[in-house]
């Protein structure tokens, strides 16, 4: 069995004191702990932003990558290597400005993998900016006299991009958090969590009071089901998308993975077990339709 | 009178009307005759109507070029004869629609056969247009000298699918336009000439595209994600019809930046990972390419060249994404452009380059261009053996020492030659953080000055050794010290060859290499040509002279290069090479 420790490295978290992706970072471990999944058998694939650094503080295999783009990685890794378990963090710039179109499409295709994002609202990382997930009326740097665009609804988007799993979650409820997390690398296809984590710094409209104050639990809701489409889109409307819990899951899609093997038939083993020539017959088989 | 050692046939109309599959008919049936062949298709970029032409050079030896003057010219409509008319060399011969009225005076007085033949009636007879191509088909393998009896089973192969009467009345029309021509040949006077039937070869007849999936499988790789792109999609949509028989996963991305992307994730994860685009979807992977140079990512980008800049003449070769290739990526970006120098090679440099990723850890950019991708040439079979894969550096799980957390493994050693060993996820005592920001040896974020200088500097002395272990240049080289030098790149290979046997023949000593490896540049392997030639010519598809601006940086008494350049979209031929030339001298 693996142990908190085992995931921790070195590293000191360049995050300001209070900044919620702690909670999110600990809310991991705890779910990779139930899970017993052994390190080398993880890989953190993150964009860049201050929660994308989330990747160089677990003691796993991870990938730091570019803004924006860490979601077409991470459906590579996996697809070459699908004994791994491959999780993607972000924040919100990088899920839902300049990756967004990464964002949709993986949720489309369906790659058993599960995304985390940190959504503060705001551009952390570079001091401040106005985000896709910023209130109407916020005031940043690039929105002195308030935003004025109105904010993307993730969990509608997600949902009608054709989601299988969308959950909603805030780090300070760690126990749902991390049974969110948990279910969602057990889920069979792309898992979708977007998680509130308060930026102390440059956000102080949307902070932890504020957040204790809007958010409404699914489990309060009364009659929900979270397997119900529609439900879920009018409840999210409802309550402005201010909701926690598991928002939306469907069960028996099925992954991309399996779509393809269905299509073209399964894998005997990751590919990344056997790179090698293909077979002197195989070969022949294919250059004699050139002859 | 001299045998003639090839032909070139032409066959010229509008798109959708058949003249590429008929095209592909002949061509498949002389390659396996044994003849050697190289196709030339050119095409408008649209779906159905604009003017395309079917060019087909028949050899009994290998050739490498398409060639100029054209022999047979087949014309269903009058804008073939008029834009292609000219081509046809003296004594040779058009076949046209009787609709069709060449302009004669245009051709520079040369003496041509014309048959004006009733193309369209003929079809008509067996009620539909549509059979022209089938007529003409007919009529070049009576003007050519072909036996009739593997035509007549490749149409029947065509056609069988739809039904017997289909078959017959295509086999018909083959029949009257063959017997249209065969009354024709008596009244002409002339016979044309005929080729003598080769000795058969085991040969393939193939586009460098379907060179390049075949050689990608050949390489072990079995992980592709692209986005569809002219020139570049058939490379992908190979690779997809296979993916059952060859047990990959392949994935048409959501655009370049995902297909890059993803790819490095799966080079990353330890797969032979490719995707294969052209100019505009480089420009996308740029901000990638600069991460897999960084995080020493073993990428494979191929890159069709076609005309750019911007969406450009898509349909149209061009060798002018040299300099983005070496440096679209920001920042001291170390990566391996190669360039295979024809068909053939596409099979077997595309094999190096997988190997060139993973011994040097870092993106290898594989730039054939339009004219290799979307033409058809015949070439020996391919060997599977004779490029073993070579994975550098890639550590054995078993031959890893216990891990102490949190130390991690030393991924970014500072070793010697600048390359490090590596790990892949999945690998007990191999953990190591991988990360686009600098970092030290075990993947940790590093900002310490030394430490951007020792991780720089690593990541260009591994590249030092590179044309020691790649092969440069096509070494056509057969004079000590020589009045040219020529150097050419991908699709000018066959030009340039012919252009120096023409010039030889006037006096004039001529070396040629075809360059394949761009960055790094091989200077060393490159003086000793270039120090023994008077004149160094560099020929290149692009304005911008971006292949001998290579030359001025890397190469000492620049007084003596030059350039040929051609950027009208169309291939370099052996007389416009030998003009440049001449004008040099
Ligand atoms: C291509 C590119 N454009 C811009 C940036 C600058 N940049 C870095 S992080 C970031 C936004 C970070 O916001 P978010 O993703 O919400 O993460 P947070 O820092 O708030 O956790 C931006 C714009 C970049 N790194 N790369
Ligand atoms: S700036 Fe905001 S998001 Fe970034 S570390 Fe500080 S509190 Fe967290």
């Amino acid at each position: 069995m693996t142990v908190a420790a085992d995931y921790k490295n070195d590293i000191r978290p360049n995050w300001c004191p209070g900044c919620g992706h702690y909670g999110v970072q600990a809310a991991i471990t705890d779910a990779l702990t139930e899970l017993n999944i052994a390190p080398e058998q993880m890989a953190l694939i993150s964009g860049i932003g201050c929660s994308s650094r989330i990747g160089g503080y677990f003691y796993t295999y991870g990938s730091h990558t570019t803004h924006g783009r860490a979601l077409p990685y991470a459906q590579g890794v996996k697809l070459a290597n699908d004994d791994l378990t491959v999780l993607v963090a972000g924040g919100d710039g990088d899920a839902y400005a300049i990756g967004v179109g990464h964002t949709v499409h993986a949720i489309k295709r369906n790659v058993n993998i599960t995304y985390i994002v940190m959504d503060n609202h705001v551009y952390g990382l570079t001091k401040g900016q106005t985000s896709p997930r910023s209130d109407i009326g916020f005031v940043t740097k690039t929105s002195p006299k308030g935003s004025f665009e109105t904010p993307l609804p993730i969990c509608e988007t997600a949902i009608a991009s054709g989601a299988t799993f969308v959950a909603q979650s805030y780090m300070i409820n760690r126990a749902e958090l991390v049974d969110l997390i948990k279910k969602g690398i057990q889920h069979d296809g792309f898992s979708f969590i977007n998680v509130f984590s308060p930026c102390v710094t440059y956000n102080k409209r949307n902070s932890y009071d504020w957040f204790k104050e809007h958010l409404t639990s699914l489990a309060d809701v009364d009659g929900y089901d979270s397997s119900d489409r529609s439900l879920a889109m009018a409840t999210l409307h409802k309550y402005d998308g201010l909701l926690t819990g598991l928002v939306y899951h469907e069960d028996n899609r099925g992954s991309f993975e399996e779509a393809m093997a269905s299509v073209n038939g399964a894998h005997a083993q990751a590919l990344v077990k056997t790179v090698e020539k293909p077979s002197a017959e195989l070969f022949a088989s294919l250059c004699q339709e050139f002859k | 009178m001299e045998k003639r050692k090839d032909f070139i046939w032409k066959m010229g109309g509008q798109q959708g009307e058949g003249i590429e599959s008929c095209g592909e008919i002949m061509a498949t049936i002389l390659a396996k005759e044994g003849y050697s062949l190289y196709s030339q298709r050119l095409f408008a970029s649209r779906i159905k109507g604009g003017h395309t032409t079917f060019g087909l050079r028949i050899a009994l030896e290998p050739i490498m070029t398409v060639g100029e003057s054209v022999d047979f010219l087949v014309a269903l409509d009058q804008e073939t004869v008029d834009k292609h008319g000219d081509e046809v060399r003296h004594g040779g011969y058009i076949i046209c629609d009787s609709k069709v009225k060449p302009d004669f005076s245009k051709f520079d007085g040369k003496p041509i056969h014309c048959l004006a033949l009733p193309i369209s009636e003929t079809a008509l007879k067996q009620g539909t247009l549509l059979m022209r191509n089938i007529v003409s088909l007919g009529m070049s393998v009576a003007l050519l000298g072909f036996e009739k009896a593997p035509f007549r089973d490749a149409i029947a192969a065509k056609f069988q699918k739809k039904s017997q009467e289909i078959v017959d009345k295509n086999l018909q029309a083959f029949e009257d336009g063959y017997a249209l021509v065969l009354e024709q040949k008596e009244q002409l006077g002339a016979e044309p000439d005929t080729l003598p039937v080769p000795e058969k070869k085991d040969q393939m007849f193939l586009l460098g595209n379907e060179a390049i999936a075949l050689g990608a499988i050949a390489a072990g790789s079995r992980f592709m994600a692209s986005y569809p792109i002219t020139p570049a999609s058939e490379v992908m949509e190979y690779m997809i019809k296979k993916m059952d028989k060859i047990d990959a996963t392949v994935e048409q991305t959501e655009d370049e930046i995902a297909s890059c992307m993803t790819a490095m994730g799966a080079a990353y994860a330890g797969v032979r990972a490719f995707t294969c685009t052209s100019g505009p979807g480089l420009s996308l992977m740029a901000e990638s390419l600069s991460m897999a140079s960084m995080a020493e990512i073993p990428v494979v980008v191929i890159d069709v060249q076609r005309s750019g800049p911007s969406t450009g003449m898509a349909t149209k070769v061009e060798q002018s994404d040299i300099n983005a290739a070496c440096h679209n990526a920001h920042g001291d970006y170390a990566n391996i452009v190669i360039s295979p120098t024809s068909i053939e090679e596409c099979f077997y440099e595309i094999q190096k380059a997988f190997n060139l990723a993973e011994r040097y850890q870092c993106p290898v950019i594989f730039m054939p261009d339009l004219q290799q991708g979307l033409n058809k040439q015949s070439v020996p079979s391919f060997d599977l053996n004779r490029v073993p894969i070579e994975r550098g550096k890639l550590v054995k799980e078993a031959d890893l020492p216990a891990l102490e957390r949190p130390h991690y493994f030393k991924r970014f050693e500072l070793t010697e030659d600048g390359i490090s060993p590596r790990t892949i996820p999945g690998m007990k005592n191999g953990l190591f953080l991988s990360t686009g920001l600098e970092h030290n040896e075990e993947g940790k974020p590093a900002e310490a000055p030394s430490m951007h200088v020792s991780q720089t500097d690593k990541r260009f002395r591994k590249l030092e050794t590179v044309a020691d272990y790649y092969d440069p240049f096509l070494n056509n080289a057969d004079h000590d010290a020589c009045d040219v030098l020529l150097i050419g790149i991908a699709s000018s290979r066959g030009a340039l060859e012919e252009a120096k046997v023409r010039l030889e023949a006037d006096g004039v000593k001529v070396n040629h290499l075809q360059l394949r490896l761009i960055k790094p540049f091989p200077t060393k392997q490159l003086l000793p040509f270039y120090t023994k030639a008077k004149k160094v010519v560099i020929c290149e598809q692009n304005a911008t002279e971006q292949l001998t601006d290579m030359f001025r940086i890397h190469m000492p008494d620049k007084d003596k290069i030059a350039s040929c350049l051609k950027y009208d979209g169309n291939p370099f031929t052996a007389s416009y090479v030998v003009n440049a030339v001449k004008e040099v001298l």
